[in-house]
């Protein structure tokens, strides 16, 4: 059973619990219990923005979700990754719906990565939306592309500036939940993973972390926090992070746990990079 | 002002294409068009077909935007014969972007590999998907497919196969490089194109494919590669994002060097 909670002004969370059983790579070996994946939905008075579908296996939740949401409004979706996780299901959405504009900032188009059955469903071309742009074309002028600090493939993080909201898609998703009746939005540090399963958890799906420049990491690290505050921290899976207090420390925390001494660092080299935010 | 995604989409089919490069083994792809900066660089999506005396398999399966042709030369490929496995190296679209319509064409085949996470992206093709490790030898008759270590990856449940008879390294994300070919030179080996790849062909395509390479050292990656070549003979190298290479020994200096000057970039 799904669950729909909001996480921030016009921004909820279409949330769905899986049970943790070993079969997936980016949760480690060791952890147990549940792990919530999520769909957010962003709204304005027109629009309904869907930030990553999801997979299949929640498709039916977030068809139903959209749904009760859409009240007669424009659909529009968002991919932060190409990666099944967030996209499995997008076919399915553009045969459920008509006129969907999709928006990335990956190098890959939306339209190349699906399979549609129902062709007669027309749409507009995607939408390409730059690193430090925001989506002001679509009517969320407060929501702005990203580049990452951390990412295996094409990827992009949103950032809401009204809500302060991240949207970290693969990134700060280690905090699992004990059992299906914890709340999945951590607003107190108490009980909180320590940094040793936070390492643990981004190196299950960023195993290149293990053998990275740290110093180089740190400065694209700073670059982008300096710049932004972030109140809400709202990965594509795990536990989300609220409040001022709490997204500050866990930040900290995965700083600490990912380019602190515990990390290795290896020959500094000077690499330009762009600013993250323009 | 709302701008058109870049992507240009699928370059012409090429009707070379499946071609055999070793016996009963075939090359199969579909090129896209993407421009990087001032130039537009035509890419591989490339997948193969290994047949044994018994049974046949598929590594990968290309990009759902080339399903057409994907299933055009798959079908041109097995010649009358079923598909036995479908062997996606790892849940990336490039990569295994056809399965679901794969499964329905062939609905006795197999999915193998580590194929942690398939059951939430496909939970209808759940009582098809068969775990696999490292180490695992997949029998196709009178040849084998051994699962390796993906030395070079990005998503972290990757696989890449060796074939022991023909001594093909089925190398999905390493090995890549970009070349702008013209239409009908898509199904053209690295060393039978009008300039052979530089290492700075295979350096652009991994410090953008695999971005992590930009933040690592390399050494630990390329002494992996030794090591593993060390123990296995292998006579072509079959990447996603490149064509077949015969020259491997060549070819894989290039590599390494291409990986030791991305960090420098």
């Amino acid at each position: 059973m799904y669950k729909v909670i909001e996480i921030a002004e016009r921004v909820s969370a279409v949330a769905n619990l899986v049970k943790i059983d070993g079969r997936v790579s980016w949760v480690p070996p060791d952890v147990t219990g549940f792990e919530p994946y999520y769909t957010y939905l962003v709204e304005s008075d027109e629009t309904l923005l869907v930030i990553d579908p999801g997979m299949v296996v929640h498709w039916p939740a977030v068809h139903a979700a959209i749904e009760e949401r859409l009240a007669g409004r424009r659909l529009m979706v968002f991919n932060t990754r190409s990666e099944l996780e967030c996209i499995a299901s997008l076919g399915r959405l553009m045969d459920s719906f008509d006129n969907v504009q999709t928006i990335t900032s990956c190098p890959l188009n939306p339209f190349d990565l699906m399979h549609r059955k129902q062709p007669q469903r027309m749409h507009p071309p995607s939408a390409y939306v730059g690193f430090g742009e925001s989506l002001q074309d679509f009517g969320f002028a407060h929501l702005h592309s990203l580049r990452p600090v951390i990412k295996m493939l094409g990827t992009s993080w949103l950032y809401d500036s009204r809500g302060k909201v991240l949207f970290s898609t693969d990134c700060f998703g280690g905090d699992f939940l004990a059992t299906p009746d914890e709340p999945l939005v951590r607003t107190t540090l108490e009980g909180a993973p320590d940094k040793a399963q936070l390492r643990a958890t981004m190196l299950a799906k960023f195993d290149w972390l293990e053998n990275a420049d740290t110093e180089l990491l740190r400065r694209f690290w700073d670059g982008l926090f300096d710049q932004i505050d972030v109140e809400v921290i709202a990965p594509t899976h795990g536990r989300i992070q609220s409040g001022k207090l709490v997204a500050s420390q866990v930040l900290n925390d995965y700083s600490d746990a990912l380019l602190g001494p515990v990390g290795k660092s290896a020959e500094r080299v000077t690499v330009e990079r762009p600013d993250p935010i323009n | 002002m709302i701008r058109p995604h870049f992507a240009l989409g699928a370059a012409p089919y090429d009707a070379n294409l499946p071609r055999e490069i070793a016996p009963q083994t075939f090359w199969l792809s579909g090129c896209s068009r993407q421009p990087v900066g001032e130039e537009i660089l035509h890419s591989h999506s490339s997948f193969y077909m290994a047949c044994g005396t018994e049974k046949t398999a598929i590594i990968d399966t290309g990009n759902s935007r080339d399903w057409p042709d994907v299933r055009r030369q798959l079908l041109e490929a097995l010649d009358g014969r079923k598909l036995d496995y479908i062997i996606p190296t790892h849940p990336e679209m490039p990569h295994m972007g056809n399965l679901e319509p794969l499964a329905e064409l062939f609905p006795q085949a197999r999915i193998v590999g580590d194929i942690r996470n398939y059951h939430l992206y496909y939970p209808h093709l759940e009582d098809r998907l068969e775990m696999r490790h490292v180490g695992d030898i997949l029998e196709l008759g009178d040849r084998q497919l051994e699962l390796i270590e993906a030395i070079i990856h990005d998503l972290p449940n990757s696989l890449w196969v060796y074939d022991r008879k023909e001594q093909v390294l089925f190398a999905c994300d390493a090995y890549c490089y970009t070349h702008e070919h013209e239409p009908g030179q898509c199904a053209l080996l690295a060393e039978e194109l009008p300039q052979e790849p530089t290492v700075a062909d295979t350096s652009f395509v991994t410090s953008r494919a695999l971005a992590w390479t930009q933040l690592v050292d390399p050494e630990p990656y390329c002494q992996a590669l030794d090591a593993m070549l060390a123990e296995r003979p292998v006579k072509l190298i079959a990447p996603t994002h490149g064509g077949v290479i015969s020259n491997t020994k060549r070819m894989t200096e290039l590599f390494k060097e291409g990986m030791r000057n991305i960090r420098g970039q």
